[in-house]
C-alpha cells in the first residue's frame, strides 16, 4: 500500500464526514449548497486527473474537453432530441447520463493512444490542443448551439422528482463516493501496482511485464469518463452549457485543484475540489483576478508545498507486515547468500514457471537461441550478425570491451529496440518483433546495469511489482474489487515475501528503495527479477560498485541460482567473478562474435586479448 | 615519431596535478575507493584498466564533472580544487576531453573551436584559432560544416582544437581512439605526442593498453576503483599482472 493509498485510508472517512456535516448544517443556505454541489462536481472530474497526473505521471491540460462532452451530451440528448413518446424525462436522464459518459471514456482511449506518442511538455501541448478541439467543434456546430450553446437543461431526474436544491447536494456526492471508491479499488488492485510502476520507471516496468501502452491507455480512458461523468450532471444543475463553460479554463482549474490538493489517489483531489468549488462561488465578485489569485497560489505550492494540502497531512509509516529487525537501509549481516539448499520454499521459483510457457525443468527447447542478430544505430553496428544457442541450466557470460553491442543484445533480447535483422527464440518462440511485457510473461527476467529500482517505492512493493506476470486479475477485476483481485494482490504479496525471505531481504522491507545502499538496491532487483519465476535470467553488470564482500556473495548467489536451474545470462566486466562463475563465456568485439567456450580457453584466445588490451602492432 | 621530445624525469618537484586518497562516485554508487594519483609538468601519462575499473570516473572526479567526492583531495597547479567550480577549472588551465567527444554537434565546427575559449576570450582568440586549424587542417577545410557530418576522426580532432584552443596546462584525454580505425588511431597518438612535445602534460585515459604504453612515460592501472599497478611505460608492457587484470587471470595469489 503506497503512502497516498494510506493516506487516502486515513482521510477518506474524515472527509466524508465533513461532507455529511455540511450538507446537514447548509441545508437553508442555498448559497451553500450550491458551492458544495459545484465542489462535487469537480471533484469526480479531479479524481480522475489525479489518478492520471499523481499515479501514472501523465499530465493533462485537456480535461475540460471530456467534461465538456459530457454536459454536451446530456444537454442534447434532453432538449435537442426528441424522443418517442413513453419515454419519460427519468430515462432520458439515465440513457444520456449513460451515453455521455461512454463516449467521454471512448475519447479518452483516443487520446491516451495519441499521448503515448509524447512525453512530458509536449504530452500537455497534445492534451491542451484535444480541450481546444472540443470547443472548437461544439462553438461551431449549430446543433449544439454555437457560441451561446444549449440552454434550457432540465434538472436531472432519475426518479419522480427533479434533482436540484439539496437533492443535488447530495446526488453529487454520492457521484464522488462512487468516484473514490471505483478508483480506491483499482489503485489498491493489480492495475494500481502497473500505474505505479510507469511512474516511477516506465522501461522497467514493461520488462517486467506490465503492459504500459496499455496500461497508460486505460488511465486516460479512465480519467475521461470520470471527467465526462461530472459533466453529465454539470448541464443539468446549471442549466445550461455554453462553450466558455467547458473551456481551457475549467481544464486549468482541474489541474489547480489537483496540485493545490495533492496528485495521487482521491482524498487530495476532493480537498481541492472543494476549495476551489466554494473559492469559485464566494470569489464571484473578484473574477478578474481570480486567475491571478491562482496563477499565484500554484506557485506557492508547487514551491512550497509540492504534495498538495494533503502532503501535509502526515501519517506514521506502519509496518507493512515487515518483520521487526530495525528497517537499515545497510545489510549489517554477514554474507547471506541464496541457500541452494532451500529448496522446499524455492524451487517454485524456477520450475513451477507460473508464467505462462509450458515447459518444465526437462524441456528441451533451448530458452534462448539468437540466430543473425544484428542491430544499426545510424552507421554505426553496435550489433553484427551474432547467433548462439544457451544451453538450459548453464551460467553463459556475455563479455567484451566498452561499445562491444552487449546491452544493445540484452535490450533485443527482451525486445528494447527492435533487431534491424536476425531472430530471437525464447523457449521455442520467436519473439523477435514483440513488446517487451509479452516477453516477459514467457519467462524473461533482468536486471540492469544501473539497478533500475522504482524509487518511491518500498522494497516490499518494488517485488511485488516483479511479480505481475504471475496475477491473473483485470482491469475490471480491480475497479469492481472482484475476489479475482483481492486474490491475485495477496499471492503476489506472498510470493514477493517469500522471494524477500529467500535473499535474506525481509529487513528491508518497508525501506523506500532510493534509501537503500549501492549493494542492497542490486539484490533488491534481483529479489525483483525472481518474484517472476523466470526460467531465463539476464543480468547485466551485477558487481559494478560492489564492494569485495558484496561480490563475494553475489558470486554465491549467481551459483545458487544456477544450481537450482535458472538458465543465466551475465554481462559483467569483473573477469575473475566471470571466469569464476561461467560454464561457458562469449565474447563480443565491436558488435561481432569473436570468441565462445570454455572460460580457460577463451582468457587464452590470441584475439580476446588484443580485444581488451590492443595490439603493440 | 616524437624521438625530439626529451624524456623528462618524473621527479617533478612539485605535481601539476596530485590526486591524494580520493573516493568517489555517482550518487550512492561508489567508483573510486582511495586512488593516489601525479602528473608532473609536461608529463605523458595514462590510466589504464578494464571496463568498469573507474577510468573514466577518475577523470570526471578530476574536473568535478557529475561525479561525488566522499573524501580525498584533488590539488592542481598547486590549488585545492574543491571550491573550484568546473568552469573555472578552464581558466585553471585544467581541461577535460570527455569520452564520446560531447561535441555541440548541431553548431558549426568554427563555433565548437571558438566556444571551448568562452572563459579565455581575448586580444589572442584569433590568433589560437587560426592556430587551431593549422594544427588541424581537416578542420580549417570544414570551417562551416556542423560538426555532426565530421567523420569519427575529425570529431576528435574537433573536441581536440575545443580544448586546445584555452592553452591548458593539463589535458584530460578520455578514450580518444574509442571507434576509430587504426590508421586514425595512430593520428591522434600522433597528435598526443606533439602536444607533449609542445609541453603540455596529459593524463590519457585508453583501453588499448599495449599500443599506450608504447607512447607514455608512465602509467597507472586502474582495478575495481584502486590502482593495482603503477610504473614506468616499459615496465608496465613486461608485466604479466596487466593482462591477468583485464582478463581475470589467477594472479595475485
Amino acid at each position: 500500500m503506497t503512502r497516498r493509498l494510506r493516506t487516502d485510508a486515513r482521510l477518506l472517512p474524515l472527509l466524508a464526514a465533513a461532507v455529511v456535516l455540511f450538507g446537514v448544517l447548509a441545508h437553508a443556505d442555498a448559497t451553500l449548497l450550491q458551492a458544495g454541489t459545484y465542489a462535487a462536481i469537480y471533484a469526480v472530474a479531479a479524481i480522475g486527473l489525479s489518478i492520471l497526473l499523481g499515479n501514472v505521471a501523465q499530465i493533462s491540460i485537456g480535461q475540460a474537453g471530456f467534461f465538456g462532452i459530457g454536459a454536451y451530451a446530456v444537454g442534447y440528448l434532453t432538449t435537442a432530441v426528441t424522443w418517442p413518446p413513453g419515454v419519460p424525462l427519468w430515462l432520458q436522464f439515465v440513457l444520456a447520463t449513460a451515453l455521455g459518459t461512454a463516449l467521454a471514456g471512448l475519447f479518452g482511449l483516443v487520446l491516451g493512444f495519441i499521448a503515448l506518442r509524447f512525453r512530458g511538455h509536449y504530452l500537455a501541448m497534445a492534451t491542451l490542443a484535444f480541450g481546444l478541439i472540443v470547443v472548437g467543434v461544439v462553438r461551431a456546430s449549430g446543433a449544439l448551439g454555437g457560441a451561446s450553446g444549449i440552454q434550457n437543461i432540465p434538472f436531472a431526474q432519475f426518479g419522480p422528482l427533479p434533482i436540484s436544491g439539496a437533492a443535488a447536494f447530495w446526488y453529487g456526492w454520492a457521484m464522488v463516493a462512487l468516484a473514490a471508491l471505483l478508483s480506491t479499488n483499482l489503485l489498491n488492485g493489480r492495475t494500481g501496482r502497473a500505474f505505479e510502476a510507469i511512474r516511477n520507471d516506465e522501461l522497467a516496468a514493461e520488462v517486467l511485464g506490465v503492459p504500459t501502452r496499455r496500461t497508460k491507455i486505460l488511465a486516460f480512458a479512465y480519467a475521461g469518463t470520470l471527467a465526462g461523468f461530472a459533466g453529465t450532471f454539470f448541464a443539468s444543475y446549471l442549466g445550461l452549457v455554453d462553450p466558455g463553460t467547458v473551456g481551457i479554463s475549467l481544464s486549468i482549474d482541474l489541474l489547480l485543484m489537483v496540485v493545490l490538493g495533492g496528485a495521487g489517489g482521491v482524498s487530495g483531489a476532493i480537498a481541492g475540489a472543494t476549495l476551489i468549488g466554494i473559492a469559485n462561488i464566494y470569489g464571484h465578485n473578484l473574477e478578474n483576478w481570480r486567475p491571478v489569485i491562482y496563477g499565484v497560489l500554484v506557485i506557492v505550492i508547487v514551491i512550497f508545498f509540492p504534495r498538495g494540502l494533503v502532503g501535509l497531512v502526515r501519517f506514521p509509516l506502519p509496518r507493512a507486515g515487515a518483520g521487526p529487525e530495525e528497517a537499515t537501509t545497510e545489510s549489517t549481516r554477514t554474507p547471506d547468500a541464496i541457500a541452494p539448499s532451500a529448496r522446499d520454499t524455492d524451487a517454485r521459483v524456477l520450475d513451477a514457471n507460473g508464467s505462462g510457457a509450458s515447459l518444465d525443468a526437462g524441456m528441451t527447447q533451448p530458452w534462448l537461441v539468437v540466430e543473425g542478430a544484428t542491430k544499426r544505430f545510424g552507421g554505426l553496428v553496435a550489433v553484427d550478425e551474432v547467433s548462439f544457442a544457451l544451453e538450459n541450466g548453464r551460467l553463459t557470460a556475455l563479455i567484451g570491451p566498452n561499445g562491444a553491442g552487449k546491452t544493445t543484445l540484452f535490450n533485443a533480447i527482451c525486445g528494447v529496440g527492435r533487431l534491424d535483422a536476425g531472430r530471437v527464440l525464447v523457449a521455442g518462440s520467436e519473439v523477435t518483433a514483440w513488446q517487451p511485457h509479452r516477453i516477459a510473461a514467457l519467462g524473461v527476467g533482468r536486471s540492469f546495469q544501473n539497478a533500475r529500482l522504482f524509487a518511491e517505492m518500498t522494497v516490499l512493493e518494488n517485488v511485488v511489482v516483479g511479480a505481475f506476470v504471475t496475477e491473473r486479475a483485470t482491469f475490471v477485476d480491480d475497479l469492481l474489487r472482484r475476489a479475482a483481485s483481492r486474490h491475485s494482490g495477496r499471492d503476489a504479496a506472498e510470493r514477493a515475501r517469500a522471494v524477500l525471505a529467500d535473499l535474506r531481504l525481509e529487513h528491508l522491507s518497508a525501506v523506500l528503495a532510493r534509501d537503500l545502499a549501492f549493494g542492497d538496491r542490486r539484490r533488491v532487483e534481483l529479489a525483483r527479477a525472481l518474484a517472476a519465476r523466470p526460467g531465463l535470467l539476464l543480468v547485466d553488470e551485477p558487481a559494478a560498485g560492489l564492494n569485495a564482500r558484496e561480490r563475494a556473495r553475489l558470486r554465491e548467489d549467481l551459483h545458487a541460482l544456477r544450481e537450482r536451474g535458472l538458465t543465466l545470462l551475465l554481462i559483467e566486466h569483473d573477469m575473475r567473478l566471470v571466469m569464476e562463475v561461467s560454464d561457458r563465456v562469449m565474447v563480443l568485439r565491436l558488435g561481432r562474435k569473436i570468441a565462445d567456450g570454455p572460460p580457460a580457453l577463451v582468457r587464452n584466445d590470441a584475439e580476446v586479448i588484443s580485444a581488451y588490451l590492443g595490439t603493440s602492432a | 615519431m616524437n624521438a625530439e621530445a626529451p624524456r623528462q624525469e618524473r621527479t617533478s618537484p612539485r605535481a601539476l596535478l596530485d590526486v591524494r586518497d580520493l573516493y568517489a562516485g555517482y550518487g550512492s554508487l561508489p567508483v573510486l575507493r582511495g586512488v593516489n594519483l601525479t602528473v608532473g609538468a609536461g608529463e605523458l601519462v595514462a590510466v589504464l584498466g578494464p571496463n568498469g575499473a573507474g577510468k573514466s570516473t577518475l577523470l570526471r572526479a578530476i574536473s568535478r564533472f557529475d561525479t561525488t567526492i566522499t573524501a580525498g583531495s584533488v590539488r592542481f597547479d598547486g590549488r585545492d580544487l574543491a571550491g573550484v567550480a568546473p568552469q573555472a577549472l578552464i581558466r585553471a588551465g585544467l581541461a577535460h576531453v570527455p569520452e564520446g567527444r560531447q561535441l555541440f554537434t548541431e553548431m558549426s565546427v568554427d563555433d565548437n573551436v571558438r566556444l571551448g575559449a568562452y572563459t579565455r576570450r581575448d586580444a589572442t582568440l584569433e590568433a589560437r584559432t587560426a592556430e587551431m586549424y593549422a594544427r588541424f587542417p581537416a578542420l580549417a577545410a570544414r570551417k562551416t560544416a556542423s560538426a555532426f557530418s565530421l567523420s569519427g576522426g575529425e570529431q576528435q580532432m574537433l573536441a581536440l582544437a575545443r580544448a586546445l584552443i584555452a592553452q591548458p596546462k593539463l589535458l584530460l584525454l578520455d578514450e580518444p581512439s574509442t571507434g576509430l580505425a587504426p590508421q586514425v588511431v595512430e593520428t591522434i597518438f600522433t597528435i598526443i605526442a606533439e602536444l607533449r612535445a609542445g609541453g603540455t602534460a596529459i593524463l590519457l585515459v585508453e583501453q588499448n593498453a599495449y599500443l599506450t604504453l608504447k607512447q607514455v612515460d608512465r602509467a597507472y592501472v586502474l582495478e575495481s576503483g584502486v590502482i593495482a599497478l603503477e610504473g614506468s611505460a616499459a615496465d608496465l608492457a613486461r608485466d604479466p599482472r596487466v593482462q591477468a587484470i583485464y582478463l581475470g587471470g589467477a594472479s595475485d595469489e
